[in-house]
Formats: C-alpha cells, structure tokens, sequence
C-alpha cells in the first residue's frame, strides 16, 4: 500500500456537534437550508441512520421518523474554523498532502514517519479524536483514489462493497450514467468493476471507462499538493520605549517595504493593514486600517498609517510594533488608456477620513434620491469607488424658476383661513420672510408609507411683496418654510 | 354625473367593487355612474344590477389603451348600436393578434374621450395631431376632453394645456375625477395593487403609486367646488350623463339562438319552434316508452304548453340539438340537474330518468311564476368527447357566437394574504405559515360561519382571530406593518383578482355574441371566453347551457365501445333497475373503480343501507355528503331504515314531503316544500332560497330568507323547537345542497357503472384505466381490484400492445403503452404505425425501423415492453442491448462485444421499477414481497373481517387514501392496501396530531390499534399507534388525499 486518505466523515455536521458537544447517541442531521421547511438533510449521524434517517429526505419527513431529531442548521464560521484545525492536524502528520476535498487528504505513506502501518492508524485516529473531536476513517491503497475510496468505504478492508449511491462517493467522485447503472441493478463498485471494461466503455462512454479503472487500479493519477498560506507580517521590539511617532515610522517604513516586496513577488496586494502596538504598560492596541483600493506600494501604506497616527494617542510608551497586510489580488487599470476618475483613490480615501473626523461619519456621503413623493427626501451612499448612479429617474415636476431649499425646514408662524378642506395662508408672522400672501398656488397635499409610519403635508407657493416661497403645513398645525423660489 | 371611474373589475387598477360604487354614488347624491374599466365591460353587468336597484343609471364604457397610435382612450355608449359597436371593438382588440387601429371601430353610438393621462406618453404636438384624428373619428360632438383635479403640482400646467386644445378644436371640456376607488380610506387597496401590478413591494413602488388619496368618488356637489373655474365642463359631464344614460343594459338585445332547420338551414318561427317541439316530444316519448299512460300525455302536454307560453320551445330544441350531435358522433351525454325534472327533457333524450314514474316535480324545473330561464346542465365524457361538442358549438355559431361563461376568480383568504403579505415585503414563509394555520382552523370557521348568522357576530372578534392567526404566522401585533397587513387583507378579500373560465357554462346567440358582450380568448386554445361571469349573464338574461365534464361517462362509453367490438353489446337504457347481481355488488360494498358510490365513506354505509332498489340507490348518493353530515341527518335516516329509530317527521305536516325518505330532509326538494308549507312561502321565494342554496357565498343571500322563515313559522305558532329543527336543515343545504333529481340522475351513473363492473368486469376495468386520472383510485388499486376479480394483466409489450390498454377475453387484459411514464404519444403512434405495416421480428429489427430517443428506448426496456423478443432474456438483458444500440456507429453495425452480465432483476426490483415507470404493477403487492421475506405475523385486510370486535391489532399497508373532511371534526380516515385487498383505519383526532407528520408524509403505514366491527359488519381499525413502515423498500406511489 503506498498510499494513505484521512476521511473526516460528514465534516459540515461534526464540527457542529463537536462544538455543542452532543452525544453520539442523540440522532442529529444538517439541514440543506437554513430554512427548515424547505430543508433536506444532507447528513446525519450514525444515531440518526439507525432510525431509518438518511441525507436526502426530507426535513418533514425526517421529523415524521423521530420527532425529537436534533436538526442543525449549516454554520459557516464554524466549518471554517475546523477547516483551519483540521489542516493543521494533516500537516503535522505529513508536510507534503494533497487537500482533494475539505473532508479528504491524500498523502504517500512514505512521507510520513511510520515503521507500523496499523499503529500508525490507531494512533492517528486517536489524536484526531482527542485533539480535534472529529470522527476519522483512514484507507489505504496502491494509489491514491483506491486510498481514497477505502477511506469513505464503512469497511476499508473492501473498499469495492462501497455503493454507488452513497452520498460521499458521489460528493467525491463523478459518477455517470448513475440512473442507467442502476437500472442495470450495479448497486456498489465491486458490481461496476465485474462489468466487461469494453462493453461498458461501448455503452456508456469513456467517463465510466476511466472509473473502471480506478476501481481496478489501472488508474494513477499524480497528487496536487497543498500549500499552506502565506501570512504577510512582521513585527519590531524596540530596545527603548518610544514616545512619538518619527521612530515608530522609520521602522514602519522598512516594514512596510519588505511586505510589500513579498506581495509583489506572489502576484498579490494588500487591502487591509492590521496594527497592534505593545505598550510599556502591557496593555495593547490593535486596529485594521482598511485601504481604499488594494495596493503593494509601501508609501501609501505608510500614509495610510502616518494619517492614522495623527489622531491616535498612546496611553504609554510603545514597547513593540505589529503589522500585518491581508493579501488580495491586485487589480489592474490602465490609467493613461482609460483614464480612471480617482488616480490615487488611496489618497482620496485619506481625505475621506479627514473629512469624517470633522463632520462625523453620518454627514458624509453621496447624496441619493428616494423614490417617494416626499419631498426632499434623500440618503447618504456610502463613498467608495464603486459606487454608480442608479438608474432610477424620478418624477418631478417641472418650474421654471429654481428651488432653493430650506435645510432644515424653518418653522413659522401662518395666519390661516380654512376653506373646503384646506388651510389657505393669508400672511407670514414670523421668520425671514413676512408679510401678507398676494397670490397663492395649491394645495398640494402629498401623503404616502401609510404602511409604516405614514407621513402627509400639504405644500403651497406663496407670493409675498418680493419673494416666492414654498410652504408646507404638516397637520395637525405645523407650518414650515421648506424653500425660496428663484 | 361622474362618467370615468374604474372598479377593481379593472384588475389591479381599482380598488372598490362596481356595487360598492354605486352604493357610494347613490349616498353622494349621483343620479349616474359611468363605469370605464379597462380593457372591457367586466365590471358592469354588476353596477348595473346594482344601480338598477337604487334608482340610479350605471353608464358603460372602457378604457382602451391598445390601439395603434392612439393614446389610452375612454370610451363611453350612448345607444344601444354604440354599446354593441364597442363590444365587437373590444373583442377584435383582444382577439386580434395584429394591431387594432381606430379604422377598425365604428364611432356611431359612442362618446370618446381624452384623458389628462393621455399627455403622459404624448409631445404638445402629437396630442394636437391625435385631438384632431379623433375629432374627425368620433365627431367634435362625440369627443370631449377631460380635465382632472387631483391637487398634483403640474396638475393645472396640464389642464390649461387640455383648455386650449380644446378651444382650439372646440371640443367640449369634461369635469371629471377619474376615482378608482370609493371612499378615501380605499386607497390603501389601490395602492397595494398598483404594487402588484408593477411587481413591486409598496417600499419599492415610491412615485408609481398616487402621490394623495384625492382619487376617490367625489359628490357632485365637490364636483362643482373642485371645477368652478370651468363651469362648462360641469355642464357638459351632466349633459354627456343625460345622453349616456339612455341606454342600459337592460337593452342589451339578447335574444336565444331560433332552431335552424338542418336542411334549409332557415331559422324557425317561434310558432315553427313549437309545432316542432310538440312533434319531437310526441315521437320521443313512443320511443322511450313501452306503454304510454294517461299520467304521461297529461304531463307532457302540461309542460309543453308552459314552455310554449314562456317561449323557450327553441332553447329547447338547441338543446336536444346538441344532445343530438353528440349521439351522432356516438358521445354518451345525460343531462342533470333539475332538467331531469322534465318529461320533455326525457322524452328529447337530454335526460334518462322518467321524471313521471321517479315522482318529480315539473315546478322544481320551470314554472309560470318563474321568469329565469331554465337551467340544463348535461354531463358528457370529460376529454376530446366534450371538447368535440364544444367545438361543435363555436363551428355552429361561428365567429363569435359562442363562449364560455367567465369565471370571476376573486382574493379568497390565502391568496389575500399572500398578495397583500407580498406587497408589504413580508417574506413568502409567513404566507405559507399563514395559509397552514387557516387550514387547521378550516372546520371550525365554516361551521360557526354556517350556525351563527353574521349579525350577531362581532367584527372585532372576527379580527381578532385573524390576528392572532397573523401572529401565529409570525407576525408580531408590535410589527409596525402589522395593521396595514390586517386592513389590506380584509379589504382584499372577495375583490376580483383576474378572469378564468367556467367549468363548462357555454353561451351562444345567433347574431354575434360579440355584440352582447366582449369576448377575449380563453388560455385553453379555441376557447372564447365572454367578459361576464354566470351571474352576470343570468341577471341580465343571457342564456347559458351547462356542458360539463365527467371522468366515468367516457370510461363507460369506452366500456360500451369494448363490450359491442367484443360481441356482446350492452344498452345501458334497456338494463334492468332490479338486477340482482348488481345490488349484490353494491350491498358488499364491492364498489372500487364505479361512480359515485366507491369512495371509503360510501363503501362503508352500503352494507348497512343494503340498497334493494333503484331509489336506495339515489339515497346512498346523496347520503354521503357533507351536508347531511352537518345536519346529524345520515345517522338518523340509517337507523331509521334498521328500525333502530322510530321515524319522525319533525312537524306532522311535513309527512308527506318526507314519506319516502323516513321522516329525513335529504333532498333540497324537500327543504323547499317544507319551507312553502310551513312558512307559506310562495313559489318565487321558494326559488329565492333555492338560490341561495346554490349561491357560493349563502351567507350572504341565505340570512335575510332564514329571517322571514323564522318570522313567518312564529306568525303560524310553529314551536320554536321545530322551528330551529327546519332552520338547521336548511342551513346544512345551504352548503351542499343536493336536488332529488341531481342525485337520481348520478344514481343512474352509479348504478350502470356498478351494473358493468358486475356484469362485464374485464371491459369496465379496461375502461377505467383508459381514462386515467379520474374517480377515487389510482390504476395500480384498480389492477388489484381486478386481480381479486380474476382478471388478470399482461404486461405491456410492444409487440402485442395497442395505445390503449385492450382485453384480450374475459379474464385478461393487456396493458396499453399508455401505461409508461415519459413514452411519448408521438412514438405510440409510431410504434403503431411500423408494427401494422409488418409485425417486428427482433430487437435489431424494432431498433432499426423505429427511431427512438435513449431515454424512451430504457423506459420500454425496464418496463419488460421488450421482453417478447425472442433475444431478450429479461428486463436487464434488454437494458443491455438498448445501451449498445443507442452508441452504435453510424455507418457500421458492430456485433456488440459482450454478451449480458447484467442479473435479472428481483421481484423488488421489478415492483419498483414498475412503480417507476408505470405507478402501477401487475405483479406481486409490495406487501406481498415483503411478508414472503418476513416472517413477523401482520394482520392482512383479509385477516381483519375474521376478528372480532375490539380485538388488537396491528397491520401494515400502502396507503391508497387519506382523507380528514372539514365536517370529521379533525378526525382522519386511512385506507391501508393490501395484497388481500383494502383496510379501513380509523384515527381520532388526537392521535392524528400526535403522528401528523408520520401520517401525511409515509407512503407505507404500520399502525395498531382496536378492531370495531361497525354496523354492516364493516371492521375498521381504531389507530392507537402510527409508525413509518420503513421495511418496504422506496417506491414511487401514490394517494387520494384530502386533508
């Protein structure tokens, strides 16, 4: 046997139980969705399967069978963190692995460091239980696909007895023609490896030709294997406590300079700086200082940083300094062809902070119309590069002399006459505009989101001796002036 | 005088109903309403009835937006010749593929006129260039241009545009306020359907919606106030009012079809009609009857002359027309209903029943207080057979002189719920939490609905259980659109939500229908379908004949057509009433596959009812209803007929109208008799109650009828216990109203069905599973049925198969190839066709002369259709042999390399591949194969008859039906197949809720309980227990639910 596979069976569905520690005989099955009606499960535990609950029935059908069925919903984070153990744990058995799927690991037996083959499995599986609380299987076989095969086989010993319609078969490998093969009744592989390889290459194509003789071992393919992730840092312990920037930058930049060299030199950028400062009084500070477009030019980095230092205080003496760059892909433009609106966006970005530093975070943004009849309603975008106009088109009618609007409304005090249904003003008490109405135009009473809150207000145009004005009386007796016309 | 407001018959472009309308503008002091909605008159025939009522005139007019180069446009009529010009319009607009322009429509009659809306898509010029096209169209006196005041900004920019226009062409201004809706409050409603139609949640529907609730419909006197500034255009709304309003729906000139003579094809004369009548009445009943006796003559004179004197001879003969081609064509048909209340119907062969020797009231079909026309509802075989009559009728009456009837599909409270839930942005999951909740709470409501009369209900406690139904569905009352989701809901509720087609409800003229309504095609092709729905058209004298579609008529006809091929003809018409094998049949309960009488409930209440004749069967169909359920009236009719109860006619009065039932109201005849004898009501509200019987809401017309019946049975000193004993049996009709000669005509069915499953079996079996889908059970139930009846089924072959499944002699059957799932009808037909010019030798042969795609080539495979083939072994040797066939080279036939390695399948295997492609086998039950695997000891649905009472049982089975009525209190009923036949599970209503899921959802059941051996010695298990009977191996079944 020259090859090995690490299966961690169902891996979505016991990470989930390792982490709310649920006892093997609780029957527990994950969910498709995280929506529990239109649900199927897509695992279950051995407890579950007992009980005739198998992956792809129905959540409905699956609760008909045991009603107290632990149903779990899928967790990326958690699955994600457990990837990350898991990995972990395969390289420190082997630094040469292939990582075939989230739940499969191919390796040769001859990279790792075993005299016997059998204590080496029990052992393995037993730290893969006390170490990472994951159920494993482990196959073995002359190459790597029948190592894998036995691995997601329940009897490893006979891989071949493994049937076609188990889910990790099918989740791990193509399977053609799967309807027709059991029509013909080749329920497991040892069925499909007893068909003649040419008369089932005849009938059903080479895909099932190439599966043929992966069963016979007629098939070696060469492993991918994996490579751990790079992680962009660096760090500096000053040999005296700092206490102003000038050191804290000089070091920065060298820092800086050597990541980023190391981001160019693998075809990546950085769009996020992650900072953490060491104090003399041992307490730390960590930020992410996010970059406005991804870039691996040390000066903007630096800039980024120096611009984020301008407003820090330390509450000590700096003994160490952090950094770390998150890698991204780098983007590409072609700035002299197709001149791009921002040509430094990270420089943009620095002057966005400033900004908000000033006015605060609310109060800056690209301002949008909502489509509503409510007048002089609109919301902040977000600034970022991304950002495009939609497409919507409002309706609004048209004047022929300009609006300036009153932001906020200025609140008044109206001498009003009621007719019909309406208040008509007759003159202006208080505010900068005051006098008697000449002429008026309206009412425009506008209302709308009854659904919510509801809002309504009658609008009228004023003339005064000199000036138009718009008014609004919002009732139950509120006037305000919402803007002067010309 | 407001002349353009649009009712929520414009479909999701307004938001009140025609009646609430004109209920509306008759308060505000209108003394007119013109309804304009879009597309069509949809909407009034109903503010027409309405406004008939209250005095006021409903004007009719459309609003078109689909004519070529012509903006949205208002059309209103002022004469009945405008009226009919505007509906033939409307149908060439909806019927014409290509583009309609105004060349098309004849002006005469009509009043047009220009919206504001129509600037919306216009330049100043193009609107000029219009204003004047249409100016020449109509007429500067047939056109006027409207002026709106919906206090919008621009709004009198607009207007003063309109003015000048019409200044300049001097067309007459119209005031207007174009509402959509009738009281402020409404524009909630209308809101939400702007949203729905621009699919969109109101939050994204921003300007699309109105920018204030300024469209509703103002009082003539806010009219004036609103337009005092243009007091002509006042004016001229009250003048065009005038004008319009001369003509009504009332003159709609709708007149039935006259008889056209065959030969000459010249139209009859009434006095020609009734001579002609007479003459074919006379013939009809010396063919029908042996022996005429004086009682007959007596009672076909009698009939001819009330329907010579309500001219209805022609309605008549069309009828008889019909009924006639569709003999010719050899298409059984039976009319139904209350027709069969007629000696001139039986004697035309419309009906089968002697109406005279059945004791059935003429008056119940038409009398001379009754001014309706008369309802003939005949039953053909569903499919091509009716669809061939009815494409007899449009043929006849061709183009446009035949539609079907609409079928106004309204909100009803799931589809509120959801729409209204939708346009709120709330997600689908509440709807369907919501839609779930209403189910389970289904019983309760319809009969609280039905005991309480609405008046003493309380609005509010009707919106409290709707909301705490909401919250269940989760929504919390604290949701701030909580509120707006209840006032939409119960303002959606019962508003049209688009047009369908009726059932079956035909009307036809012989002058163009399309001059009496606005015809539209129907989805179905060749279908018309006119623009009112049957109410609509009764309301305003517009005929409409009934041909509806029935699933056992064309199995017995198919029957027939087997049973006369095969040398033993059968006429249903000469059958003995008193057959003895028949009634066997039907006391044993043996009645899986027949009409009327096969469902679980049916076969569990023949062996106590024991019928003896033709009558008892008439009972037993209208026994098991739900109305009589309701009523606690089966129980009582029962025990009565075992002698258990002494027989009670509520009132002594009531002895002879109940005689023949045991003192037990089981038909509406009979309710309505009591009421006429014991409230004195006279014929016409006899009919009124009648009506309301049948009404699909019956609260509604059915409370105010029940009052003056109280009312009147108080003033006749009637005790007040046998006043609520009448009120409660009308009430249970009211539902499920069920007319004497509706259950005598369906007994006739039932009985010839039954008289051909015990008199010819392997024909009546064939029949049936040719019309699949239909009736109560699913083919592989039918199959076992027939296996226990010693006939047995070949399996599909295709060298010995037809299309269809045929018999071979009186116990044995061959499958058709209609029997396999995804074969297409094409291939059928080819496959046909290549064996009919020379029979198939091999496989290679089949293979080389009928091209057939991969997929079809496995299906017939797998279902054993090839295994005749002297080279095929097995199922699996023929899936061997298709899959090299199918990769064959294309210029070389290459010897395929390997022989079959493939095994046999199992008698699982074979079970389940039959389930697969045909969901059905001719083989061993399911559980048959499992007990030959298993030696734990089940009860069989055998084993269960040789219990006795209250014995423990447990026992497995397919479940073949499912079925929890509203009227079970929650209880749920179980038939559980066996390879012994069939087993009745009873499960109370708790244990249901225990196992609901495990109930509704498994397709095998292991269940255990209590034996009760029921009256007619019946046993039915009482469930304690429900488990998934996991042993059975997955197969693709499926049953009759109705839970």
């Amino acid at each position: 046997m020259n090859y090995a596979a690490l299966y961690f069976q169902d891996l979505s569905l016991n990470c989930l139980l390792a982490r709310e520690q649920i006892p093997p005989d609780q029957p527990a099955a994950l969910l498709s969705h995280q929506e529990r009606k239109k649900s199927h499960l897509i695992a279950s535990n051995q407890a579950a399967q007992s009980m005739q609950i198998s992956p792809g029935l129905s959540s409905t059908r699956a609760l008909a069978r045991y009603p107290e069925l632990l149903l779990l919903s899928p967790d990326v984070s958690i699955e994600q963190s457990t990837r990350i153990e898991v990995l972990a744990f395969v390289e420190t058995l082997t630094p040469n692995f292939e990582a075939t799927t989230p739940e499969i690991f191919l390796f040769q037996l001859s990279t790792t460091k075993t005299h016997s083959i059998s204590e080496w499995i029990n052992d393995t599986i037993k730290h893969s239980s006390t170490i990472l609380n994951l159920p494993l299987r482990i196959g073995l076989g002359k190459t790597p696909d029948l190592a894998h095969l036995s691995s997601i086989s329940e009897n490893s010993e006979k891989p071949l007895e493994l049937k076609l319609t188990t889910p990790a078969l099918s989740r791990h490998f193509f399977i053609p023609h799967l309807e027709t093969l059991n029509l013909w009744g080749i329920k497991t592989l040892k069925d499909l490896a007893a068909l003649p390889r040419q008369g089932l290459s005849e009938r059903l194509g080479t895909q099932i030709a190439q599966l043929h003789d992966i069963i016979h071992g007629k098939y070696h393919r060469r492993l991918t294997l994996h490579q751990s992730i790079k992680r962009y840092q660096s760090h500096h312990h000053f040999s005296h406590p700092i206490e102003n920037h000038t050191p804290l930058l000089f070091v920065a930049k060298r820092i800086f300079r050597t990541l980023c060299n190391q981001l160019q030199n693998h075809q990546r950028a950085a769009e996020k700086i992650q900072l953490t400062l060491l104090f003399e009084n041992q307490s730390t500070h960590t930020r992410d200082l996010p970059l406005f477009e991804p870039t691996c030019k040390s000066h903007i980095l630096l800039r980024t940083f120096h611009t984020y230092l301008e407003d820090f205080t330390a509450p000590a003496p700096i003994l160490e300094l952090h950094l770390e760059l998150q890698p991204t892909l780098t983007r590409h433009a072609q700035y002299q062809l197709f001149q791009k609106s921002l040509k430094d966006p990270n420089q943009f970005g620095d002057t966005l902070k400033k900004l908000t530093e000033i006015v605060g975070a609310s109060h800056l943004g690209i301002p949008q119309n909502i489509n509503t009849h409510h007048p002089d309603h609109f919301k902040l975008h977000p600034i970022d590069t991304s950002f495009q106009i939609p497409a919507l088109t409002l309706r609004t009618p048209r004047s022929h002399l300009p609006l300036k609007r009153q932001r906020p409304p200025l609140h008044l005090q109206v001498a009003s006459e009621k007719r019909n249904r309406f208040l008509y003003p007759l003159a202006l008490l208080t505010g900068p505009y005051q006098g008697s109405v000449l002429k008026t135009r309206g009412p425009f009473p506008l209302s709308g989101s009854w659904w919510d809150e509801g809002w309504q207000q009658i609008q009228w145009d004023i003339e005064l001796k000199n000036t138009l004005l718009q008014l609004t009386f919002t009732p139950p007796k509120m006037w305000t002036l919402t803007g002067v016309y010309g | 005088m407001e002349l353009l407001a649009k009712s929520s018959f414009s479909f999701l472009r307004g938001a009140s109903s025609p009646e609430t309308l004109i209920h509306q503008a008759a308060s505000q002091g209108h003394q007119t309403l013109g309804i304009v909605d879009h597309m069509g008159f949809y909407g009034s025939a109903r503010a027409h009835t309405e406004a008939q009522k209250l005095g006021l005139k409903a004007i009719v007019g459309t609003t078109i937006d689909q004519i070529s180069h012509c903006p949205p446009l208002t059309i209103l009529t002022k004469s009945r010749t405008g009226y009919q010009n505007l509906s033939r319009f409307l149908t060439l607009v909806h019927c014409n593929t290509k583009t309609t322009s105004l060349a098309d429509f004849s002006p005469t009659g009509t009043h047009a006129v220009l919206t504001p809306e129509s600037l919306n898509k216009q330049t100043k010029g193009q609107l000029l260039t219009t204003a004047i096209e249409l100016r020449n169209h109509f007429g500067a006196h047939n056109l006027s241009i409207a002026l709106f005041r919906h206090f919008r900004r621009g709004e009198e920019r607009r207007n003063t545009l309109l003015r000048d226009l019409a200044n300049h062409l001097k067309i007459p201004l119209l005031a207007s306020n174009a509402p959509i809706y009738s009281k402020r409050s409404d524009r909630l409603l209308a809101d939400a359907f702007t949203s729905l139609r621009e699919r969109c949640t109101l939050d994204e529907a921003g300007q699309k919606l109105e920018c204030n609730g300024e469209r509703f419909l103002k009082s003539p006197q806010d009219l004036h106030n609103l337009f005092t500034d243009y007091p002509q255009a006042i004016r001229h709304a009250y003048q065009l009012s005038e004008e319009c309003s001369h003509f009504s729906l009332q003159d709609l000139g709708y007149r039935f079809p006259s008889y056209q003579d065959p030969q000459t094809g010249k139209l009859f004369t009434e006095q020609e009609q009734d001579h002609y009548l007479h003459y074919l009445a006379h013939q009809g009943l010396k063919k029908r009857l042996l022996k005429i006796s004086e009682k007959h003559l007596k009672q076909i004179d009698n009939e001819l002359f009330t329907i010579k004197k309500l001219k209805f001879s022609g309605y008549f003969l069309i009828v008889w027309d019909l009924v006639r081609f569709a003999r010719t064509q050899g298409i059984l048909c039976q009319g139904r209903g209350s027709a069969a209340n007629s000696l001139v119907c039986h004697a035309l062969g419309i009906t089968s029943i002697d109406p005279v020797e059945s004791g059935l009231l003429f008056e119940r079909f038409l009398s001379m207080n009754r001014k309706s026309w008369p309802d003939i509802d005949i039953d053909f075989p569903s499919g091509k057979r009716r669809e061939a009559v009815i494409q007899y009728l449009y043929q006849k009456y061709a183009p446009y002189g035949a539609a079907m009837t609409a079928n106004v599909i309204t909100y009803r409270p799931r589809s509120a719920f959801r729409e209204m839930a939708k346009a709120l942005g709330f997600c689908e999951t509440i709807s369907k939490r919501f839609s779930d909740l209403r189910n389970s709470l289904r019983d309760r409501e319809i009969s609280s609905e039905m005991m309480t009369p609405p008046t003493q209900r309380a609005f509010q406690a009707e919106v409290g259980e709707l909301s705490e139904i909401i919250i269940k569905s989760g929504v919390p009352a604290s949701h701030p659109r909580f509120h707006s989701l209840v006032q939409l809901y119960i303002a959606a509720l019962n508003t049209p939500r688009h047009l369908g087609q009726h059932s079956g409800g035909m009307v036809f003229c012989d002058h163009g229908l399309d001059h009496i309504v606005p015809l539209q095609p129907a989805t179905m092709a060749d279908r018309m379908v006119l623009q009112w729905d049957k109410d609509d058209c009764e309301d305003l004298g517009i005929v409409k004949v009934d041909l509806l579609g029935l699933g056992m008529l064309a199995a017995m006809e198919d029957t027939i057509k087997i049973c006369e091929r095969r040398g033993h003809p059968v006429n249903l018409a000469r059958i003995s009433k008193k057959d003895p094998k028949t009634f066997d049949l039907l006391c044993r309960a043996d009645t899986i596959g027949t009409f009327q009488v096969e469902s679980r409930a049916q076969m569990a209440t023949l062996p106590i009812m024991q019928p003896k004749n033709f009558y008892d069967v008439a009972i037993e169909v209208a026994i098991i209803r739900p109305g009589p359920i309701v009523g606690d009236l089966v129980h009582p009719y029962l025990n009565r007929r075992t002698g258990r109860e002494s027989i009670d006619y509520i009132h002594p009065d009531f002895k002879p109208i109940l005689e023949r039932t045991l003192g037990v109201p089981l038909f509406q005849e009979q309710v309505l008799r009591m009421a006429m004898l014991i409230a004195d009501f006279s014929g016409s509200e006899a009919d009124q109650l009648r009506k309301a019987m049948t009404f699909k809401h019956p609260n509604e017309r059915m409370n105010p009828i029940i009052s003056t019946l109280r009312e009147r049975m108080s003033k006749r000193k009637v005790s007040s216990f046998v006043q609520d004993r009448v009120i409660q049996a009308i009430g249970s009709f009211a539902l499920y109203g069920f007319p004497e000669s509706h259950a005598i005509s369906f007994a006739l069915i039932a009985y010839a069905s039954c008289w051909l499953k015990a008199h010819r079996p392997a024909e009546f079996y064939c029949g049936l599973i040719n019309n699949q889908p239909m009736g109560f059970y699913s083919v592989n139930t039918l199959l076992q049925d027939a296996k226990r009846h010693h006939i047995r089924c070949k399996p599909v072959s295709v060298i010995h198969s037809m299309i269809e499944t045929e018999v071979i002699d009186d116990h044995r059957l061959r499958l058709g190839l209609h029997q396999l799932k995804g074969l297409s009808y094409q291939t059928m037909e080819s496959l046909i066709e290549a064996r009919s010019q020379k029979q198939f030798q091999t496989f290679d042969d089949f293979s080389s002369r009928l091209p057939m795609n991969k997929k079809e080539l496995r299906i017939l495979a797998a279902s054993g259709a090839l295994n005749d083939f002297p080279e095929i072994a097995h199922r699996r040797d023929a899936l061997w042999k298709v899959e090299h066939s199918l990769s064959e080279d294309l210029f070389t036939h290459t010897q395929p390399t390997s022989k079959t390695t493939l095994p046999m399948m199992t008698p699982l295997e074979r079970l389940q591949t039959d389930y697969h492609f045909q969901g059905a086998t001719i083989g061993a039950h399911p559980m048959k194969l499992w007990r030959q695997e298993h030696s734990e000891h089940l009860a069989t649905s055998f084993s269960l008859g040789q219990l006795s009472h209250g014995a423990h049982v447990i026992i497995a089975g397919l479940v073949i039906c499912r079925q929890r009525p509203s009227t079970a209190k929650g209880h749920c009923f179980i038939s559980l197949e066996d390879e012994f036949g069939i087993a009745n599970l009873f499960i109370p209503q708790k244990t249901f809720q225990q196992y609901r899921l495990t109930i509704t959802t498994e397709e095998f059941l292991l269940v255990e309980g209590r034996l009760q051996i029921t009256e007619g010695k019946q046993p039915t298990v009482y469930v304690i227990q429900v488990q998934p009977f996991f042993r059975s191996s997955k197969l693709s079944t499926s049953s009759h639910d109705f839970h």
